[in-house]
């Protein structure tokens, strides 16, 4: 579970304010908003990679307002996927184990696991730039659940793969749906849609809060529907 | 197109004539007449043993205070910044032997040079100002190239890493360094190769003990030319060596 209250970050030019946003356990909350509203902002705030200039971030019943990001157990999947060149996939997801100073039987076995769970087993031994999107979307994903964190953090996560991956994305996300929270950021009101068991939407630097896709989509995202409304008219559909 | 070739093709000409034309110029009886002089043969390798010494430990200086000061530059935003960079620019725009000047005034007269030569730091005429000399002048080669295989790594790399449980340290340990390996080497060569080649400064700092660089000025002004081709020899055979060796070991094609 995670909870922000008034929460404000301040950069140059830019504010992010947050009244309240809270993510239950094992829910999954979609950020929505266009480019620029301050979505990856919020994300690196949560993660601890921004001091907020006030308010408070409570993760499961503890306050990391001012915690540094690796005592949170926020785990991020950034849009780029982040995986490390020097490393072999099974080095990138047995890394955090390896931090913990978990065991190298257990550490195996966890990753075996995981690996298995996400159908990523025949690439452990491969380079990261050996990777499609997809695949290396698995490998991230794969990453960031090996320490159980609290809370997921997905940032823009699908947005740079193709419309074919995006939809196996898509699966691979609905999977773990309910296994952790999830905060997910995105500009894709599909994404929301099938992902999200509540929408909060980012505009200019305030982010409203969760609220039932349903009423979102008919209050706040109408104008996405207008503009898919106009393209199928557009092309005879 | 074939202009364009015909261009370059003039410059890579232009460098490598000297190349061949060096090899070929040497005489191999002055190399017997080398080996047979006690003295002769001591100096030069005594210049062989204090030029690699010297850029040993000066490059281990560099790694040493270069790598992190270019992790800061890459990362952080400071007041002073565009100062602190300049200042490590600065000797690559330098006069070689205003440099030595430079040197010599801070490191060797003056309250510091006292302080130095209390601890038995003397620079003037001895290795330490060697040494002194090769960080000051490898310092901008090395810091600039390593700084640029910072840069390149993309934020997510070290953000995911530090939420996933690394501290900043592990994570410039086990994520950031080994990203930027490749930079690090080049940037070791590029250094290496200034502060051997470096003449100008140790005239005025630290003539003594003789590098080969300064070891073939001396002899050319004192023996002739013959003399210094067989240092020149010895010394472009080395660097290719170490060449080699490095971008070997950086992965790189030649």
């Amino acid at each position: 579970m995670i909870k922000v209250e008034d929460l404000v970050i301040e950069l140059k030019g830019f504010t992010l304010k947050v009244e309240e946003f809270e993510a239950k356990r094992n829910e999954y909350v979609i950020i929505m908003g266009a480019s620029g509203t301050g979505k990856s902002v919020f994300v690196e705030g949560i993660a601890g990679f921004l001091k907020p200039k006030r308010g408070r971030i409570v993760i499961d019943g503890k306050d990391v307002t001012y915690l540094p990001p690796e005592k949170r157990g926020i785990a991020i999947v950034p849009q780029d996927h982040g995986l490390w060149p020097h490393m072999s996939v099974y080095e990138n997801i047995a890394f955090p184990l390896r931090i913990r100073k978990v065991n190298e039987n257990e550490i195996r076995r966890n990753v075996k696991e995981l690996a298995e769970r996400l159908n990523i087993e025949h690439l452990l031994n491969r380079s990261p730039s050996k990777l499609s999107g997809g695949e290396r979307q698995r490998v991230a994903l794969a990453r960031a659940l090996i320490i159980r964190p609290q809370v997921l953090l997905l940032d823009e996560p699908t947005s740079s793969l193709d419309p074919k991956t995006r939809k196996a994305a898509l699966e691979l996300l609905k999977m773990i749906k309910g296994s952790v929270t999830v905060v997910h950021v995105t500009h894709n009101p599909y994404e929301a849609l099938v992902l999200g068991d509540k929408i909060a939407v980012m505009n200019r630097g305030r982010l409203g809060r969760p609220k039932d896709p349903r009423e979102v989509l008919l209050n706040e995202l109408s104008y996405y529907v207008d503009e898919i409304r106009e393209a199928t008219s557009l092309i005879g559909l | 197109m074939k202009a364009l070739v015909a261009l370059g093709t003039t410059l890579v000409l232009f460098i490598l004539v000297p190349l061949i034309v060096t090899f070929i110029s040497v005489n191999p009886k002055t190399f017997e007449g080398i080996y047979s002089n006690d003295y002769l043969r001591s100096q030069l390798l005594g210049a062989i043993v204090t030029t690699f010494e010297a850029s040993a430990i000066a490059i281990l200086i560099l790694l040493i205070t270069g790598v992190p000061i270019a992790y800061v530059l890459s990362r952080k935003d400071f007041p002073l910044k565009n100062f602190v960079e300049s200042v490590l620019d600065l000797p690559m725009v330098i006069p070689h032997s205003v440099a030595g000047i430079m040197i010599l005034l801070a490191y060797a007269s003056g309250p510091l040079g006292g302080v130095l030569r209390q601890i038995s730091l003397n620079i003037v005429d001895s290795i330490y100002g060697t040494i002194a000399v090769m960080v000051f002048v490898g310092a901008p080669f090395l810091v600039n190239t390593v700084r640029r295989g910072f840069d390149s790594i993309p934020r997510s790399a070290e953000l995911v890493a530090r939420s996933l449980g690394a501290s900043k340290y592990q994570t410039f340990l086990k994520i950031s360094l080994p990203m930027v390996k490749r930079n690090i080497l080049t940037g070791t060569i590029l250094a290496w190769a200034r502060g051997i080649s470096e003449v100008g400064a140790l005239l005025i700092v630290a003539y003594n003990p003789m590098t080969l660089s300064v070891l073939v000025y001396d002899w050319y002004t004192t023996l002739g030319l013959n003399y210094a081709l067989s240092v020149t020899l010895i010394m472009l055979i080395l660097s290719i060596v170490v060449f080699i060796a490095l971008r070997r070991l950086e992965g790189g094609e030649l």
